[in-house]
Parts: structure tokens; sequence; C-alpha cells
């Protein structure tokens, strides 16, 4: 074989299968983005096309005003942003400690961590429905708070804890010399130097709160506190025919956790993660 | 002598100290409601029968082994761990080797195939809603309109064909997860590894197999195992997707817990169900390190 014909076979046996996953993953997108352009008097009539055509924006007015999705989308705001506030400081004062310091249990708390990042949310789905209630907080914010703080502190700690510990010590040690507070150390020193990590973290965080879904969904009855995901799924019940505002919903959904996943692709590809990303 | 003193005890405190907000969470929403799930499983509690409150010893579990949609659910978990699994080793291997390699828009091929990471499992059943529905989903109005109108149907709700709609679905979201870890592992190869192998004349086949291979085996042992854990316990989008139905046919082990705690509110036995499948988790996790140390073992000599 000439080695033309060589390389024209590899772009070949490389590019059908490279083509036809990134139709598995795009098509879908693609669809929904379609339909939430398309009226949906036109999706009804059954005509299949593929580009809306007329197209329309009034499906996102209406799912934005009518069904909520302006609360829906306020509520996970405030909900993610808040949890990532307390899990960005939480997890930079671990990684300090746990990079910083030699002292008896650090080894406990590396192993308490690793295992709690991997026991199921199912094996306690009881539990913390019943310790929620008794600490009087069904159905508030501050519930879904707390829970997304403790779901989101073992994984992020672990993840920070790598990422410190490339930092040289010499930087902290000449700061606390200098006069520094530990404090000061770690907010002025070691933050502006980790900030790479930390704002892959804090993505990270931001995602996983985004996309909780089943503690709001059985601990939340307010539909003014919805979260989107939550929004979404009673979107499915309760409006089974209105297709295009259920497509513009779920793009409206999508936007946010897209966004910042442009921003840190390179990192999670990077081998910047523990191990294995969670999944 | 005495700042010293008070900066070494300091030394003791100070980590404790910024770690205790962390403790207090993690024991509190972590540590205390798993045990609060051990103890929940030996109890007869009930949402409908608060008066029958109490201590039932084994009963739950002893209920649980002749419970036949016990069996049936965890036949579906482990058909679906399989089928997922399987699926996500060869073509999350397969796709990362193409997408390692150069070529022009590498970083855009990259960009959307991995993309499905940031997407909840909620929002997973929305895009595919619009392609699974019987009147307006994309894959019936492609077969209507290519005249295949015999083979459109509702994907969703027929007995033969909801299990592959859903691992469809769930490949969607679960392949991106090992290519990613693939793509990491990958680009952890030295290249001058693969430059010494072109130079001996070795072809594309013969290095992916004697390098890349070896290469990735700690890798995929692991990243295998995390994604059998991880797919064990799917259930945002199974339970929005079809809640398992039609018939059972997608109740996994996990669907089966919710429904038993959170629907029908018996939740001692949904907690002694919880249990069980932790218990499964542990064991398998420790018999697959045990077999793949054993595995390496027989390798190496």
């Amino acid at each position: 074989m000439s080695k033309k014909a060589k390389k024209m076979l590899t772009y070949v046996l490389g590019g059908i299968p490279l083509v036809l996953f990134t139709m598995f993953i795009i098509t879908p997108l693609l669809w929904a983005v379609s339909m939430s352009f398309k009226d949906n008097s036109v999706i009804l009539s059954g005509q299949f096309s593929v580009l809306p055509h007329p197209w329309t924006l009034k499906n996102f007015s209406y799912v934005w005003v009518r069904n909520k999705f302006a609360v829906y989308f306020f509520n996970s705001m405030a909900l993610s942003l808040s949890s990532v506030f307390f899990i960005v400081n939480m997890v930079v004062w671990n990684g300090y400690a746990l990079t910083r310091f030699e002292f008896r249990g650090k080894n406990v708390i590396m192993i308490v961590l690793l295992m709690t990042s991997t026991v199921p949310i199912m094996l306690n789905l009881t539990s913390i429905y019943m310790l929620i209630k008794n600490m009087g907080l069904m159905d508030t914010r501050a519930g879904i708070i707390l829970l997304n703080i403790a779901g989101g502190l073992a994984f992020n700690t672990l993840l920070m804890r790598s990422f410190m510990a490339e930092i040289s010590k010499e930087l902290d040690e000449a700061a606390l010399i200098d006069g520094c507070n530990r404090f000061q150390v770690i907010y002025r020193i070691i933050i502006p130097v980790a900030k790479p990590g930390i704002v892959t973290i804090l993505i990270y965080a931001f995602v996983g709160c985004w996309n909780e879904y089943l503690m709001s969904f059985i601990l939340l009855s307010s539909q003014t506190k919805f979260p989107i995901s939550v929004g979404l799924k009673y979107f499915i019940g309760e409006f089974t025919t209105d297709y295009a505002s259920l497509a513009a919903g779920s793009i409206i959904a999508l936007i946010p956790p897209l966004l910042l996943f442009g921003y840190v692709q390179k990192h999670l590809v990077g081998g910047l993660t523990v191990g294995a990303v969670k999944g | 002598m005495g700042k010293k003193k008070k900066t070494i005890a300091l030394n003791h405190v100070f980590p404790w100290l910024l770690l205790l907000p962390t403790i207090l969470f993690i024991g509190l929403f972590n540590i205390y409601p798993t045990i609060r799930s051990f103890s929940y499983s030996v109890m007869n509690y009930q949402r409908s029968k608060p008066k029958a409150y109490g201590f039932i010893g084994l009963e739950n579990y002893i209920g649980i082994l002749h419970d036949p949609k016990f069996i049936n659910s965890l036949y579906v978990s482990l058909k679906w761990v399989v089928c997922q699994v399987s699926l996500q080793v060869v073509l999350g291997i397969l796709m990362a080797v193409i997408l390692n390699s150069k070529f022009k828009g590498r970083g855009v091929f990259r960009t959307i195939c991995i993309a499905p990471w940031a997407i909840s499992g909620v929002l997973t059943t929305m895009l595919w809603l619009l392609m699974y529905s019987d009147s307006i989903g994309f894959i019936n109005g492609l077969l209507r309109a290519a005249d295949l109108k015999q083979y459109a149907m509702a994907w969703l709700s027929n007995m033969d064909t909801v299990f592959k709609a859903v691992i469809l679905a769930g490949l969607w979201k679960g392949i991106p997860f090992y290519l990613i870890n693939m793509l990491a592992a990958l680009q952890g190869i030295p290249s001058d590894v693969y430059e010494a192998a072109k130079m001996d004349g070795a072809n594309g086949w013969h290095t992916f197999w004697k390098i890349t291979m070896p290469y990735l085996k700690g890798t995929i042992v692991f990243t295998t195992i995390m994604r059998c854990i991880n797919e064990f316990q799917t259930v945002d989008m199974i339970l929005t997707m079809t809640n398992g139905g039609p018939v059972n046919k997608t109740t996994t082990l996990q669907v089966y817990i919710y429904q038993k705690t959170i629907t029908e509110g018996n939740y001692g036995y949904g907690a002694a169900l919880a249990v069980c499948s932790f218990l499964i988790l542990l064991v398998f996790s420790i018999v697959y390190l045990k077999m793949n140390n054993w595995g390496k073992g027989v390798h190496e000599t």
C-alpha cells in the first residue's frame, strides 16, 4: 500500500466513528434548539422539518413569564451561588489545612472524605428526609443549600488538596515571617496563586448544584422555590402537548452549565482531576 | 522560647479549626444519615402506619429476600450496568484514541463530544423525550419522512424498545465521562515512546495494543469500576424518563428504592433495600480490586 493510500485509510477509519459519534451527541441538542424556535401549532400539525420554519421567539418569552421559568432560573442561581460560596471557602480552608500542616488524624480525614464521596445518595434518602424534617427545614431553600454544601465538600476538597500541594510552601512561609496571619496568607497569597484551580472547583461545584434534582424534588413543595431542574420535571407532566415550550425551557436550563463547561473543558481533559471525574 | 511553644500548639489546633466546618457538615449530613439508614432498616417505619413504628429485627431483610420485585429490579440493574459500562468502555476508548490524534478541528470535536458532562440527568431526559416522542420526536419524524412509517413507534412505552431507548440516552451522558478520563490518561503518555515505536516500524494497530493499552490499563481499571458504581446508582434520568415503567421494564434497584421510600412511604423497607444496594456495591468493589491484583500477578510473571 502506498503511503498516501495508508493515510487515506486512517482518515476514513477514524473519521467515520468520529462523525457518527459527534452526530449522536449533537443531534438531541440541535433538535431541542430547533424545536424551541418552532411554533407549537406547526409542531403539532405533524409536519417534520429539521429547521424551524417559520421561526419564532415567543416560546422563550412564554416559558420565561407564563411558566415561571424566570422564577426557577432565579431560584437555581440563588441556590447554586450561595452553595458554591460556602463550598469554595471551606474547600480552600481544607486544602490549606491538609497541605500545610502535619497533624494526627490527617489520614483519617482523608479516608473519611474518600468514603463520603462514594456513599450513594440513595442510601441516605430516608434519613436525610427525616433529618431535614426534624430540623424544620422542609420546603426551605436553606435545607437545599445545606445539602448542596455537604454534597460538594468531599470531592472538591480532594481536588483542592491536589491543587494546593503544587504551590510552593516557601511562598506562604515568607508571608508569615513578614507578619501576615494565617487567614491573610490564605486570602492574600494562596487564593491568587491557586486561582486557576479555584475557578475549576468553582465551576465543578456550580454545575453540580445547578444539576441537583432529587433532593429538591423531594424536599421542596412550593412552586415559588423550585429550581429549574424540578420546574422542568413538572413541565413534563403538566404541558405534555406544549413541546415547543418544553424545548425552550430545556434550552434556558442548559445555557449556564454549558457556558461554564466551555470555560473549564481544557482542565477537564488536562488530567487535573483526582483520578477520575465524578459522574 | 515561649513564642515557639505557642506556634507549635497553634500548629496543632489551627488545621482542625480550618477543617471544623467541613467535619460538622459531613458528620451531620453524611455520616449521621448513613448510620440512621442502617438503624431505620431494622424498624417497622411506614408513613401510613405511624402507630406500628418499632424495632422488628431483620424482618425487612427477610421480606426483601422473598420480594420478586427486588429480584427483578436487581436483574434490571445488572443489565443496565453491563450494557452501559461495556459500551462505554469500547466507545470511550475508541473515541479517546481518535480525539487524541492530530487533525484539523480537533478542539471543536472534542468540545462537542464531552459536552454532556455538564448536562444533568433531568435535562438529558428532556432532550431525549423530544427525540423519542411518538408524535413529534426526531426519530419518528425522520422515519416517516424517509417513508419507513412502519418502524415508527412510541419508543418509551413499548415493552420491547424502552430499555434500549433508555440505554441509548444513558450512553449519551455516560460515554463522555469515560472519554474524558481516557483522554486525560492518553495525554499522560510521553510522546517519545510513540516516536521510538515509529522508528522501529510499528504500525498503528501494533502501537495501540503494545504501547497505548498497557499505559491505559490502570486508568481503564479505575474508570471502569467508577463507572460501574455510578451507573449502578443512576436514578435521576431513569426516574424522570420512564419512572421505572412500563411494567417495571426499567425499574432498577435505585428506582425501586425511590418508589418504596418516597412514593409508598415505607421508610424502613426502603432503608433496608438501600443497605442491600450499598452492600452489593461494597462486595463488587472489593472483589473487582482483588481480582485485578490477581490478574496483574499473572500478567507480570
